[in-house]
């Protein structure tokens, strides 16, 4: 399930990406600002995506503290 | 929006000391910008009678969002949308700025003409910029006017850049409860792409829109929303110009 999840948070994150090599390579420790390269506002598109792919809701707070790809799943997998 | 006392007192100082110098700051600046560097605004009185009419319309704060070529794009602004005699009567309508706190942090002159034209520093640490728009928000909330750029930085294409605009400007807009934000748009006849500075001698076109912001979304998707339909309106208004100055 972890797996699965991590995979569809690349898949998602990969159009806002502009470090492609940084993302194939990714695990949990990776960032989505500094080494994924993604443009801070555009996270916030990044997480109506999560929202609408797990259909689920995630609060400011919960949303400020996503940094890197593990945050993510870690906030996906205690809402689905 | 509420602010503690300890924010709300140095932004009531700042505005007292502001005012109080403005009448020389802003000598020095039209000074150099109209005899030194030569610059020109296009109708300079029919922009300024546009924005009395639409501050009189509004007597609440107003949240004006123009397109972003030079680093004086504000400075401009503010020449062009006032005389010295209207914004002392009328202080509110001197524009509070929201400036990258990276782009003056490292020289004291840059600091001191920032607090003296009411500029709120915005730092790229995400909880002390969430501080600065709380406090633009309470401004706004407040009567003030706000200017912030919806393109977060000078467009490099020379064009509205409505790939990699910000959504902040989205927030502030929802949290500040007003219904309409002002749209300029912004450029001198030489101006192809950004630059720091407009050419010498370069004469500006400024038009305004009000425009409001309609959402049935709520949260980040109706700040996403607002953060577009500024944009949109400033390609739009973009395209007009384009269309004048074939």
């Amino acid at each position: 399930m972890s797996n699965d999840v991590f995979e569809q948070v690349k898949e998602i994150v990969s159009p806002y990406c502009k470090n492609k090599e940084a993302l194939e390579s990714a695990t949990a420790e990776t960032s989505f600002l500094e080494d994924l390269q993604i443009n801070s506002a555009r996270l916030v598109d990044i997480v109506i995506d999560f929202e609408d792919e797990f259909d689920i809701e995630v609060s400011d707070e919960e949303a400020d503290k996503i940094r890197t790809m593990g945050d993510a799943v870690t906030v996906i997998k205690a809402k689905t | 929006m509420k602010l503690s006392r300890q924010q709300r007192w140095p932004l009531f100082v700042q505005k007292i000391v502001a005012y109080l110098c403005m009448p020389l700051l802003y000598f020095l600046v039209v000074l150099w910008m109209k005899y030194i560097k030569n610059y020109r605004i296009h109708d300079l009185r029919s922009v300024r009678r546009r924005f009395k009419q639409i501050s009189q319309q509004n007597p609440s704060g107003l949240l004006i969002c123009p397109n972003h070529l030079t680093y004086i794009d504000s400075l401009l602004l503010a020449w062009a949308f006032s005389s010295m005699g209207s914004y002392l009567i009328r202080f509110r309508t001197f524009c509070w700025n929201l400036p990258n706190a990276r782009n003056v942090q490292e020289s004291v002159l840059y600091r001191v003409i920032c607090y003296l034209g009411k500029c709120i520093l915005i730092d790229e640490d995400p909880e002390k910029a969430k501080q600065t728009m709380n406090k633009a928000a309470y401004l706004l909330d407040h009567g003030h006017y706000v200017m912030v750029f919806p393109e977060g930085r000078r467009s490099q294409s020379g064009r509205v850049d409505s790939e990699n605009y910000i959504y902040g400007v989205g927030k502030l807009h929802m949290d500040s409860h007003l219904n309409q934000v002002l749209c300029v748009y912004l450029r001198g006849d030489k101006q192809q792409t950004a630059t720091k500075m407009p050419a010498r001698g370069d004469r500006f076109y400024i038009r305004m829109k009000l425009q409001t912001i309609d959402s049935e979304q709520q949260g980040r998707r109706a700040m996403r929303a607002a953060a577009g339909q500024m944009i949109s309106t400033l390609e739009q208004m973009e395209a007009d110009y384009f269309k004048q100055h074939k």
